[in-house]
């Protein structure tokens, strides 16, 4: 850095010192000067304390943020956030260097609300996020098992309680005759002798623990999740339940193969793959949705130059934007230099009525304007025909 | 000097820090997807509920009674009713969505497409709603939510100049002219885009809607119906109600409104968000069923408003107990109709909604014979050429079967 800026923080340049002979005047100067230093000195420690203080928390967040980012697995932005904490602490505390004080905070609102937007954009021109596209594979999965859920047509409503035994979960249910049936992931309904039932509700069954609310709301997740089959038959469908109070039988239109990574339906017997399309895809072509976002490449790209129906319209409103851009600055500057030069002329009369009537639509919020002429210039109703034009009828 | 350094200083560490908390904030924006897999299993013991100004009072009792019930906190996160279907789409996948949002039903297309809604099985309690209700939150046979509300435009008609209500369109315009007021009968419409929202009935009059329907009466986006003999007859009648200036495309919604209110009409077919205004009037109004032109049921849209469950909940035990047994109990459909002025969807509030208010029951029945509008995504395609080609045949602007046929062509051709 340069010599001549007095880096802050640091104490000025010390006086030139004249004579002991200065006498008492000399003394009050001195005097003065040691105030000086002290009320610097004592600024510069208030100012350390704040600075360590602001940093202090500063750095304490982003340690946090680095930990959390560790923990779900994703490095590289802990590592990022690490450096910028390292950065920004340097920056402010090292001497010197004022011109980077001063931009740092600047350039780095410049890079998360401006460069790293455009960037993200750009990188999501070369996937295939959209509707229908939009989450991670998994997700896709668990959507299309939720969605291809049907109810088996006229099956009644099982009334459901949730039992355990050494931790695995089964499903205790009441038929609309009152016959209790018990079954669990693996194992098919069967009947149960024994049961104690409480307004159609198994509150015991030998053998196994009936959980409570409490304990239903603990484990939802897996609750939810189970699927009892009804009988060896898997065709017969599943028992199922959302609301842990009533099961119903379910058959899913779509069965995942998870070593092979297809979807079958399992009524016509179409296996859809993936087959790197972003979504499990027939040998017809035909697609499930949801799909998932995978990269694509170029293929957005080429696209749109070659499909007539997005090229057209793309190619008028890149040509519009650019035409845009030009005009409503040339516009602008023409017109407004021109109604300047006319409206400061002095042989122009009542100049000053023409400004009040060029100030006036500032004071209209724009969208108000736009329901007023829209108003005004209705074909049959509006002012414009009805008063100035005398009510003609606009042909067309 | 000194000073302003320090005071720059002081606030140039102030933005780093906020910098720093938007760098990590922002940052982990990109790489969200491929993740929430791993917490999907454990239950938070909360439910996050998206809801707009409007229902938030009522839903913060329904959670209260909740919590007390069960020990589970509910969280209300108040959005705007126009942004949740967009955030919920782009925020479920992140794992930051909510359990439960409320919404209309055609928003479903896209809701399902994405695959970040679930569907809820409702057993017994589906008997329990308005037919049309549960039919528009159908979807590929699933349902996808709790309704609560259904809103459907009817014939609003000034019982000082129209002393009985009637039973055809043209006894209706007879009525009007008879009335020997400036206008018969008016609706509001836009210069080009006429209004197919509102002149749906007198094209379902005719046999025409948009889309047939399959077997459990979901919309079948396969079967277009819209250019069927019936719609050309309805272009037709469209094109003559035009061309005798009993509709004009000049009268928009505002004047439409206005001139009802200044008796000079004695019929508005509109919706019930333009009758406080006129009760405030002074009007006599009276809500009838939309009368029929073509001869079949002048069916409208309905539009079904209901809460849906997240697709990513990891909370769907306690979600589905709070959109069941509170959200879809009389006490809360009850209070939502309070607040909102519209049908509720299960029968037993519908029916003592009904009871209570006049101009409620009289959009009610209509409603519920109403049709729901399409919760498809292929609606997007006939939107976009439905309103120009009925603003053109009520302008005159060419032969109406001609313009009708073009825009079923473009609608299929839209749609494959």
């Amino acid at each position: 850095m340069t010599t001549t800026t007095p880096a802050p923080g640091q104490t000025p340049p010390s006086l030139p010192t004249r004579g002991p002979s200065s006498g008492g005047s000399s003394q009050r100067r001195r005097s003065r000067r040691a105030q000086r230093i002290a009320d610097t000195a004592s600024a510069g420690w208030k100012l350390l304390v704040f600075k360590i203080l602001v940093l202090g928390v500063l750095n304490a967040l982003g340690v946090y943020a680095a930990l959390v980012l560790y923990a779900s697995g994703r490095p590289v932005i802990a590592a990022l956030v690490v450096a910028a904490g390292i950065f920004i602490s340097w920056v402010y505390f090292r001497r010197g260097g004022l011109p980077v004080k001063y931009l740092l905070p600047g350039v780095a609102f410049l890079l998360i609300f401006q460069i790293f937007m455009v960037l993200y954009s750009g990188y999501v021109a070369f996937t295939n996020y959209g509707t229908g596209h939009n989450s991670s594979k998994d997700d896709a999965v668990h959507a299309i098992m939720l969605q291809s859920q049907e109810r088996v047509p006229d099956s009644p409503t099982y009334q459901l309680a949730v039992a355990e035994r050494f931790g695995e979960l089964s499903f205790v249910v009441t038929d609309p005759a009152g016959d209790v049936f018990i079954g669990a992931e693996e194992q098919p309904l069967e009947a149960v002798d024994g049961a104690v039932l409480d307004a159609g509700v198994v509150v015991d069954v030998p053998g196994h623990d009936v959980l409570d609310f409490a304990e239903v709301l603990q484990r939802q997740g897996e609750i939810t999740q189970l699927a009892v089959p009804f009988s060896e038959d898997p065709n017969d469908g599943m028992l199922r339940t959302q609301d842990a109070r009533s099961a119903y039988l379910y058959t899913s239109r779509y069965v995942y193969d998870v070593d092979a990574d297809t979807m079958t339906n399992s009524e016509t017997g179409t296996v859809y793959a993936d087959v790197g399309d972003g979504a499990f895809t027939s040998s017809a072509g035909e697609q499930l949705m949801p799909g998932w976002r995978i990269h694509v490449g170029m293929d957005n790209f080429v696209r749109a130059a070659t499909e007539p129906a997005i090229r057209g319209p793309l190619i008028s409103v890149t040509i519009w934007t650019f035409a845009f851009a030009f005009l409503s600055v040339a516009t602008t500057f023409v017109l407004g230099l021109f109604l300047a030069i006319v409206f400061n002329d002095p042989r122009m009369r009542s100049r000053r009525y023409y400004r009040l009537i060029m100030i006036l639509p500032y004071a209209f919020p724009g969208f108000l304007s736009a329901l007023v002429w829209a108003g005004m210039l209705n074909q049959e109703f509006g002012f414009v025909n009805n008063v100035l034009f005398g009510g003609a009828r606009s042909p067309g | 000097m000194r000073a302003n350094f320090t005071r720059a200083r002081g606030a140039g560490a102030a933005l780093a820090a906020s910098a720093l908390l938007l760098t990590a904030c922002g940052a982990d924006e990109p790489t969200t997807d491929g993740d929430g897999e791993n917490e999907a299993l454990e239950a938070t013991g909360s439910l996050t509920v998206w809801v707009d100004a409007d229902r938030a009072d009522v839903l913060g009792d329904a959670a209260a009674d909740f919590t007390d019930d069960t020990g589970i906190d509910v969280e209300l996160v108040q959005q705007d009713f126009g942004d949740i279907q967009d955030q919920f789409v782009s925020q479920v996948p992140t794992g930051e969505g909510p359990d439960i949002a409320v919404g209309a039903h055609d928003w479903l297309g896209t809701l399902v497409t994405n695959g970040v809604v679930a569907p809820i099985e409702l057993g017994d309690a589906a008997a329990d709603f308005q037919d049309v209700a549960l039919e528009a939150w159908t979807y590929e046979g699933n349902v996808y939510g709790l309704p609560y509300s259904i809103e459907n435009i009817a014939m609003l008609r000034n019982a000082e100049l129209a002393p009985e209500a009637p039973d055809t369109y043209d006894d209706m315009i007879a009525m009007g002219q008879d009335a020997d007021v400036d206008y018969p009968f008016l609706v509001g419409l836009d210069p080009t885009e006429a209004d197919p929202y509102h002149l749906y009935p007198f094209q379902m009059s005719f046999g025409a809607p948009v889309f047939g329907t399959d077997a459990d009466g979901s919309y079948d986006a396969d079967d277009l119906q819209i250019g069927n003999d019936g719609g050309l007859e309805f272009a037709d009648w469209l094109a003559e109600q035009g061309a005798e200036g009993l509709m004009n495309t000049n009268i928009d919604g505002d004047l439409a409104r206005e001139n009802f209110i200044d008796g000079n009409t004695p019929f508005l077919l509109t919706g019930p968000w333009n009758v406080p205004a006129a009760l405030e009037a002074g009007i006599d109004l009276e809500v009838d069923p939309v009368p029929s032109p073509g001869g079949e049921d002048a069916a409208p849209f309905a539009g079904v408003q209901g809460f849906f469950l997240s697709a990513q909940s990891e909370n769907v035990v306690a979600a589905t107990t709070f959109l069941t047994e509170y959200i879809g109990s009389a006490e809360v459909q009850t209070a939502l109709y309070e607040v909102g002025g519209r049908a509720p969807a299960l029968t037993e509030s519908f029916d003592a909604a009904l009871a209570d208010d006049e101009i409620v029951a009289g959009f009610g029945e209509v409603g519920a014979e109403a049709v729901p509008m399409p919760n498809i995504p292929e609606m997007g395609a006939v939107w976009e050429f439905w309103g120009t080609t009925q603003g053109a045949i009520l302008n005159g602007d060419g032969d109406p079967a001609e313009l009708w046929e073009d825009m079923a062509e473009d609608i299929a051709g839209a749609i494959d």
